[in-house]
């Protein structure tokens, strides 16, 4: 391949790059918190609710879930008429924490029956047990698999470029549109998410060991 | 054999291969040769963007890029194998080889110009802006304030920040989207190369218009890998004998519908 490398442009254009960046962390960023808050809140509900509600949650997950994400960013921006910003936050929440609300009620149904009998036992409410009992165990059994949810969060952040957001992957493909340096461009953008997937990856290691220290293996 | 002959020996050889090889690295072979070669003109060429290249109801690849680019493989005695580009995607296509060419309506920039190599131009299209029906924008002095779309990859960002710095700036991605932004008016102007407003402007009647000059008439080129005039030449003087036929004329009044910018011609470079 004819090819000469000039790295400068991303030194020329790091402004943008850092822009991009900061875009990408505050999309990613609110989104793994709102999808942590509604997947854990779906994810428990369908466990412990009754039918009829448990479909509800089954259809929530479904949904979103098996619609591809730049549809629902389409649908938040387009046709419920959010801002840029906004359309891409709602999008990512919905579509991710569908995901993550089936790791949570794995995480749920992997706790032993016996422990759940022993909360009633102790004459502990419904709530009291999924407070005290079920969610801190859980939590730790899901802590691995929420990892993988967090950095799909961050890489499906890139969609949101397609409504307007000028995060990462836009500004990428702005270096490339005004240098022509389309492989310089596009390895920079590489190892910037996976410098992001690595400092999630690190911090829910660190979440994971400290949960550790309080519960026992098994 | 002690460390200082082997270095000895291990340069001489280097030496050796050098000479042989940089000037065979010097006398590449021409794209024109490889097209010949092999038959085929490999062309970048775009699906999405009519009146140059799009996709019709019956799947088959059109447009007035297209139609040059089958002129310049007939001319040449070779077939055509269309390749779908877009604006993100082209320069790298036509850099690793992909492609022989690409003419995919593509401005001709200085900037443009140090990666790739341009033929002469083959047309002149102007910006415009794509504007609701009921709105008094009439250009960049109107849009103070307001929020002007456009796609990523085309250099109306740039412009629009240098004409009117007051505007707000909405990018998407693909056309359409930008157009249901203005319908929608999450957006009050959406600027463009004139030719596909007027087709998104006939689709909406009454409700959207094209106004304006957000450009003077820029020259579009087919590009090509640098350094390689042979290939380069070829184009042109495909280009020129299209002019001096009155093909060209003819398939711009197909594509875009009217006259050619009447001050546009391409010289035939002869006495």
């Amino acid at each position: 391949m004819k090819y000469e490398f000039d790295w400068s442009v991303l030194y020329t254009h790091r402004q943008l790059l850092l822009d991009g960046l900061l875009a990408t962390i505050e999309v990613a960023g609110i989104a793994i918190v709102l999808s942590s808050l509604i997947g854990t809140a779906v994810g428990t509900l369908r466990h412990f609710s009754p039918q009829p509600i448990k479909s509800l949650f089954i259809a929530y997950t479904e949904f979103f879930r098996n619609v591809p994400p730049i549809v629902q960013f389409f649908f938040w921006y387009f046709a419920v008429g959010l801002g840029s910003f906004d359309g891409a936050i709602l999008g990512l929440s919905a579509f991710q924490s569908a995901y993550i609300a089936e790791v949570v009620r794995s995480g749920i149904g992997a706790i032993p029956r016996t422990q759940i009998e022993a909360a009633r036992a102790s004459g502990l409410s419904n709530t009291q047990m999924i407070r005290y009992v079920i969610l801190p165990q859980a939590t730790i059994r899901v802590v691995p698999a929420l990892s993988i949810e967090f950095i799909n969060v961050i890489k499906n952040s890139s969609i949101a470029m397609t409504i307007g957001v000028m995060e990462l992957t836009f500004q990428t493909q702005e270096i490339e549109a005004r240098t022509f340096r389309g492989f310089e461009a596009a390895t920079a953008v590489t190892v910037l998410y996976v410098m992001l997937a690595f400092i999630v990856v690190i911090g829910m290691r660190y979440c994971e060991r400290t949960l550790r220290i309080d519960v026992r293996g098994g | 054999m002690d460390t200082s002959t082997i270095c000895r020996r291990a340069f001489l050889l280097f030496a050796m291969v050098t000479a042989v090889a940089v000037p065979a690295l010097a006398q590449q072979k021409t794209t024109l040769d490889a097209v010949k070669a092999r038959g085929t003109l490999i062309a970048g060429v775009k699906t999405d963007y009519p009146p140059f290249g799009s996709i019709d109801e019956a799947g088959k690849t059109v447009g007035f890029d297209i139609d040059i680019v089958e002129y310049i493989a007939n001319r040449l005695g070779v077939k055509l194998d269309l390749r779908p580009v877009t604006s993100a995607n082209r320069i790298p296509m036509l850099m690793n080889e992909t492609v022989d060419l690409i003419a995919a309506s593509t401005t001709i920039t200085q900037e443009r110009e140090e990666v790739v190599d341009f033929s002469v131009p083959y047309v002149v299209i102007g910006g415009k802006f794509l504007v609701r029906a009921d709105d008094k924008i009439t250009g960049y002095s109107s849009l103070a304030g307001k929020t002007v779309a456009y796609t990523q990859g085309t250099p109306w960002g740039e412009k629009l920040k240098a004409e009117q710095p007051a505007a707000k700036h909405l990018v998407f991605q693909d056309k359409p989207q930008a157009v249901l932004a203005l319908l929608q008016g999450k957006a009050d102007a959406y600027t463009d190369d004139a030719a596909p407003l007027a087709l998104f402007a006939k689709q909406h009647p009454g409700k959207l218009t094209v106004v304006g000059e957000a450009s003077r008439p820029l020259p579009m080129g087919i590009a090509v890998r640098p350094n390689d005039s042979k290939w380069r030449d070829a184009i042109n003087f495909a280009l020129i004998a299209m002019w001096d036929d009155g093909t060209w004329r003819k398939l711009y009044q197909k594509h875009f519908g009217n006259d050619p910018e009447p001050g546009f011609i391409i010289y035939n470079w002869k006495l």
